[in-house]
């Protein structure tokens, strides 16, 4: 390590994630502006908002999909825009339309996956056979993922984004279309990850789960960031849901229906 | 009625929205110069057909008009030699339009059939003998040759019955490579087409023998009754009683053809085939032959470096799970053995085979690195969403381009011992120079396509489905592709001069030398690619997101 990386690594040994005016126009629309956050280390982060406020477009220029059109972004201290592949190497994703080679069947994605990433060659089997199982996606080996439903393919991204053993993993929607058991036991993966160390980056409609998992939330509504911190302090004794709609506006005329409905 | 209004709209729209910003300025410009060399190329052909149609009709003699008849024969043959061949030679068998998303409607069969069909007219081998047909029959009725009705009637029918027969040539095998068993069929049925293409010509050439005769005779006289000769006959019939019967057979013919086009529609589109799932695709019980090159070529890979390794993986899976990429490889060869076959018989060399094995290999072995253009040209189109992972993956794009090539390069040597184990058996097997030559040169332009291919894909992805046999790309990526194919040939024709005079020796020098250049060019391009996926790496995903 050189002294410049010890002092970065010793600077920002407690943030996982940390943005500075990052901001994303696509057009006239500011999808993301001027975006100031910090996600500690180690924490199960809710990132929230409503339908069109620019969570996955956050993720992306997180995770090098996107480019921010302005501000920039820290991963685990080191800049994304100057060091792209060390931290690439680091995090793990599973974007909101799931990047997925299905043309290859579900060992055969995690072993080619696992090898971009650099997993020793003698570890590759044993790590695709177990997240496999751990994934019940190990009946049907020769599948192609095309053919796959649409929670298995959820289920295998989230398997392939897990192989290289991350230390930021960024989950967009990650519940969404996946069935009770499965979801269940992936809940207690997750769990089981950030009590290692893992920081989760997670984006979800369902604010049961958000509430029952994350220790740190965000709200972000029209690209701006509204709230931020802790769960305890945005809930504010009150439920998460509660605390949401207070935030981000609720619908101004409940009931109303649609007028050629009769 | 709105309906078909409505159906014609999305189609424009989409073909209006396949791309936007300056890369769509782009492809209207090259569709259009692409249009423009179609049209000048289809219109030097329609401009002598018609001169020497006017002078054979003003000599008026009867030889002249025996010569015409041949000549409208030439001319209609060429037509289905066209409509037929081409798609089957350039691999892109298609429907050309996918109706498959558009069944959740209520829309009649028949309406989606007629929609097809009217995409089918508007492509390439439909569109290059229509200004010839058109320019004959315009001279035919201007003289007085044939009345004007019956002139542009034969070009009607001959037109719906090229069409309907293309049409339901590319929908059966489109339909036939979905389904395994009758892919299986369809291999075997090659193969006794082959066996049968190579003894016929034998069997013929024992012209005097009574049995050879009287299959000749047979063979003609069946022809006769084949659209191609009953338009050509039904323009010069010398009765308006023999027009008439000839124009009717021509009628049969259409109703008939279009009954077919209607039942390979019918077949392609219940139920199964259409839903493109790769279902047709799974492997059951024997591996195929595609499946087991698939493993051989998989385990060949394995010795390279991680990522490097796992993207040439992942890309000759790609290829070989693919409709168009698995049709290649059936195609290769029993084309390989037609030409063999048809050169080896009527070249006129008495010791059959070495010297025309020699100049077809070094042919074919250029012709099948052409086939590959497209996967070269839009390298990202079969990834769709998939390709996220390139960037989101601590990979270098370099890495990702280089993979891609070597995949391809892999997958067109394969095709190249396939055409020359066909072209060994038919016509004995070319001599080692002559190899090395072939070898050199597919090698040169393997390196120019892939040069071109790395900035035409990243400049002009196009999403494609690898269950479609269509692989073609946008048409600017195409002018691309004919860059690169223009840039290989005059490399390896440069190079190949000297042999032409009677230095192979200096011929090999300059391949070797070709290869270098190429070389540096691929290397080149690799670079720049590399800077322009840094760059337009946003832009490649939305292009390939339909979001271009
Ligand atoms: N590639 C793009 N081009 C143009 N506009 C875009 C693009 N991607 C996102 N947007 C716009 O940016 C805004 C934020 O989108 P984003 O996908 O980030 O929302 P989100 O918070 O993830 O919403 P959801 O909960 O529905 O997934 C939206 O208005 C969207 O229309
Ligand atoms: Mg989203």
């Amino acid at each position: 390590m050189t002294p410049d990386e010890t002092h970065a690594a010793a600077g920002d040994a407690v943030r996982a994630i940390r943005t500075e005016g990052l901001t994303r126009r696509f057009g006239d629309l500011v999808a993301v502006d001027r975006l100031d956050l910090e996600v500690p280390r180690g924490c199960f982060f809710g990132f929230l908002g409503p339908n069109g406020a620019g969570k996955s477009t956050t993720i992306a220029m997180l995770t090098g999909l996107l480019r921010p059109s302005a501000g920039r972004a820290e991963i685990l201290g080191r800049d994304l825009a100057r060091e792209p592949l060390a931290v690439k190497r680091s995090l793990g994703v599973v974007p909101e339309q799931l990047a997925l080679f299905d043309r290859l069947t579900g060992p055969e994605y995690l072993a080619f996956v696992a090898r971009m990433y650099g997993v020793p060659r003698r570890e590759v089997r044993t790590r695709a056979a177990e997240l496999l199982a751990l994934m019940d996606l190990d009946g049907a080996p020769r599948k192609l993922i095309v053919d796959y439903s649409h929670g298995m393919k959820k289920k295998i991204a989230l398997a392939a984004a897990l192989i290289h053993r991350p230390e930021v993993l960024f989950l967009d929607e990650p519940f969404e279309g996946i069935d009770a058991v499965a979801s269940r036991e992936i809940k207690d993966l997750m769990l089981q990850l950030v009590a290692r160390g893992v920081t989760i980056f997670l984006t979800s409609h369902v604010l049961e789960i958000v509430e029952r998992l994350c220790t740190d939330v965000a709200i972000i509504a029209r690209g701006r960031l509204v709230a931020s911190g802790p769960m305890d302090e945005i809930r504010r004794g009150g439920g998460l849901e509660e605390a949401f709609l207070d935030l981000v506006g609720r619908p101004e005329t409940p009931g109303a229906g649609l007028s050629w409905l009769g | 009625m709105t309906r078909l209004l409505a159906l014609a709209g999305l189609r424009l729209r989409l073909v209006l929205r396949a791309s936007r910003g300056s890369s769509r300025v782009f492809n209207v410009l090259a569709f259009v110069a692409v249009a423009a060399a179609g049209l000048a190329a289809a219109c030097g052909p329609a401009a002598a057909f018609g001169t020497i149609t006017y002078m054979l009709i003003e000599a008026g003699t009867a030889e002249a008009l025996d010569k015409l008849a041949v000549l409208l024969r030439a001319l209609f043959v060429l037509v289905w030699v066209l409509a037929l061949g081409v798609p089957i030679a350039t691999g892109s068998l298609d429907q050309g339009f996918d109706v498959a998303p558009l069944r959740v409607f209520p829309i009649a069969r028949r309406t989606l059939w007629l929609l097809t069909l009217g995409a089918a007219w508007l492509s390439f081998e439909h569109l290059a003998y229509l200004p010839a047909l058109l320019v004959v029959a315009s001279v035919l009725s201007a003289t007085g040759a044939a009345p004007p009705a019956l002139a542009f009637g034969v070009i009607a029918g001959t037109a719906a019955c090229a069409l309907a027969a293309g049409h339901a040539l590319t929908l059966l095998v489109a339909g036939v490579l979905r389904r395994r068993g009758l892919r299986e069929a369809l291999g075997i049925g090659a193969l006794l087409l082959i066996i049968g293409a190579s003894l016929l010509p034998s069997i013929l050439d024992q012209g005097g023998s009574p049995g050879g005769t009287g299959l000749l005779t047979l063979v003609a006289g069946t022809a006769r009754w084949l659209p191609p000769l009953l338009a050509a006959d039904a323009l010069v019939a010398r009765s308006p009683a023999e027009a008439l019967a000839a124009a009717g057979g021509l009628v049969v013919w259409a109703v008939l053809l279009a009954g077919v086009s209607w039942a390979a529609f019918s077949f392609v589109h219940s139920g199964e085939p259409i839903v493109r799932r790769g279902g047709g695709w799974r492997r059951t019980g024997r591996p195929s032959p595609g499946a087991r090159a698939e493993g051989g070529l998989a385990r060949a890979v394995d010795r390279l470096p991680g990522p490097l390794r796992a993207t040439v993986g992942k890309e000759l899976r790609y290829l070989l799970r693919s409709a168009a990429g698995r049709f290649t490889l059936l195609m290769v060869p029993l084309f390989t053995a037609l030409i063999a076959r048809g050169f080896g018989t009527q070249a006129e060399i008495p010791f059959v085979g070495a010297p025309g094995a020699d100049t077809l290999f070094v042919g074919l072995a250029l012709y099948v690195g052409l086939l590959s253009s497209n996967w070269f040209h839009n390298a990202f189109g079969w990834d769709a969403g998939g390709a996220a992972l390139w960037r989101l993956a601590p990979v270098s794009p370099r890495t990702v381009l280089a993979g891609k090539n070597l995949a391809l390069w892999l997958y067109d040597g394969l095709l190249v011992a396939l055409a020359l184990l066909s072209l060994s058996l038919l016509a004995g097997p070319p001599s080692p120079l002559a190899l090395l030559t072939g070898l050199l040169a597919h090698a040169t332009a393997g390196l120019t396509l892939a040069a071109t291919g790395n900035l035409a894909s990243l400049l002009f992805p196009v999403p494609r489905d690898p269950s479609s046999l269509r692989n073609s790309g946008s048409f600017a990526g195409t002018l691309f592709g004919l860059a690169g194919t223009l840039a290989g040939s005059t490399l390896v024709g440069l190079a190949l001069l000297p042999a032409l005079f009677g230095r192979p020796g200096w011929s090999l020098a300059g391949l070797i030398a070709a290869l270098a250049v190429a070389g540096l060019g691929w290397t080149g391009s690799l670079g720049l690619a590399g800077q322009l996926f840094e760059r337009r790496g946003e832009r490649l995903l939305a292009g390939l997101a339909g979001r271009g």
